[in-house]
């Protein structure tokens, strides 16, 4: 199976997302039967795994963490395009088929962008607000290569994102609060700016049509919506950026 | 006290009544609304010997902007309210629909997927009574058999 472009969703730590997961790669293969979706989860979840949907089930050593999803990354099976997508997303138009055409020929990682009105609200010790003016990407939904730069860079985010949850704080507190430690958008923007990896980082277009957030006022997206991203109704909050 | 006059604008069509702020040297800010038959109102006379009549309708037509802009956003925060309490009240409801074993474990992906494209809660419990009638069927023919 020639394995060059396809999708990959990450579900861990609690049966809810893998429910969500199996519910998102199906409505990604009613509207694009042909698409390859890989699936990473955890041993303990991998039994409620749907796997006519899925061509892939990774279980085997995957940890069960808040954000698995890093984990993930480095290792997909795509060799050309990967689209990672949040386990809470619906998937709710034919349009979802041309999205390896939307990569730029010179971008590494093709991304949305956050609405700072719909999402959690930090500041920098300076006092400038987050995410408006620095952390303005939404990590729920993403494309990106699988080239050498690319994969180490999600190797980092991995990597970079536990040091970042370990006490203490590894960072000076007077340039990087503690609070940003839940935020793998932090990480993302700290191997961008401070490690300056070598990764070029792109917008979609219309990326609310592709990203449409929960909350999102309706004229941001001017096409048609291809992926909702929902808030599982759980008792749990998700703590990433960008969700209320 | 020293004071400022901010922003003076037309509060009407007729551009009968001006409406102005007062900022004071000691921090105070004052909004104050005055017709312009008040004549001998001293606010009145400071605020036509500062402004142009061009000034005062430049400044009414940014104010007119800034209340269009500021309805726009309470109208699209008030739709982004009730599209997601639809949308997440419909998205519960598939997932609950297909925690049923029956639908879940059924190879019918046309009407699975029926169920998933509905555009309303009714809508994706009638194709899951469609679904389950499929199924209950197919025992009925399994065991006739």
């Amino acid at each position: 199976m020639d394995l060059r472009n396809g999708f990959l969703i990450v579900a861990s730590q609690l049966k809810e997302y893998l429910d969500s997961a199996n519910y998102l790669a199906n409505t990604i293969k009613d509207n694009y039967p042909e698409s390859h979706i890989t699936l990473f989860t955890t041993p303990e979840l991998e039994k409620y795994a749907d796997r006519s949907t899925f061509d892939i089930v990774m279980f085997e050593d995957v940890p069960s963490h808040v954000r698995t999803k890093l984990y993930a990354l480095s290792k997909t099976p795509y060799t050309n395009l990967t689209a990672y997508v949040d386990a809470d997303m619906e998937c709710m138009h034919p349009d979802v088929s041309t999205i390896w055409d939307e990569m730029p020929e010179d971008c590494d990682i093709l991304i949305t962008k956050i609405r700072p009105y719909n999402g959690k609200e930090d500041r920098w010790p300076g006092g400038e607000t987050i995410p408006k003016g620095r952390m303005l990407y939404h990590g729920g939904f993403f494309m990106y290569r699988s080239n050498p730069q690319t994969l180490e860079f999600m190797r980092r985010w991995w990597v970079d994102y536990k040091a970042q949850r370990s006490d203490p704080w590894p960072y000076p507190e007077e340039e990087c609060r503690k609070s940003f430690g839940q935020w793998d958008q932090f990480t993302f923007w700290k191997l961008m700016n401070i490690d300056k990896l070598d990764v070029k980082v792109d917008v979609f277009n219309d990326d609310a049509r592709w990203n449409f957030v929960n909350g999102y006022f309706p004229k941001e997206a001017k096409g048609e919506i291809i992926f909702w991203h929902h808030t599982i109704p759980s008792k749990h909050e998700n703590i990433g950026l960008g969700k209320k | 006290m020293k004071r400022t006059i901010v922003n003076p604008h037309w509060v009407n069509n007729a551009r009968t009544v001006i409406s102005a702020e007062f900022h004071y040297d000691d921090g105070r800010v004052a909004q104050a609304t005055i017709s312009e038959s008040d004549v001998t109102n001293p606010d009145l006379v400071e605020i036509r010997a500062k402004f142009t009549d061009e000034q005062l309708e430049a400044n009414t037509r940014k104010k007119i902007q800034e209340i269009n802009a500021e309805r726009d956003r309470k109208h699209q925060e008030e739709l982004a309210k009730q599209q997601r309490k639809q949308q997440e009240e419909l998205f519960a409801a598939k997932l609950k629909i297909f925690e049923i074993d029956s639908i879940k474990n059924s190879d019918n992906r046309q009407l699975k997927s029926k169920i998933r494209k509905s555009k309303s809660d009714v809508e994706a419990m009638a194709w899951a009574s469609a679904l389950l009638l499929d199924v209950a069927q197919k025992e009925i023919a399994n065991t006739s058999e």
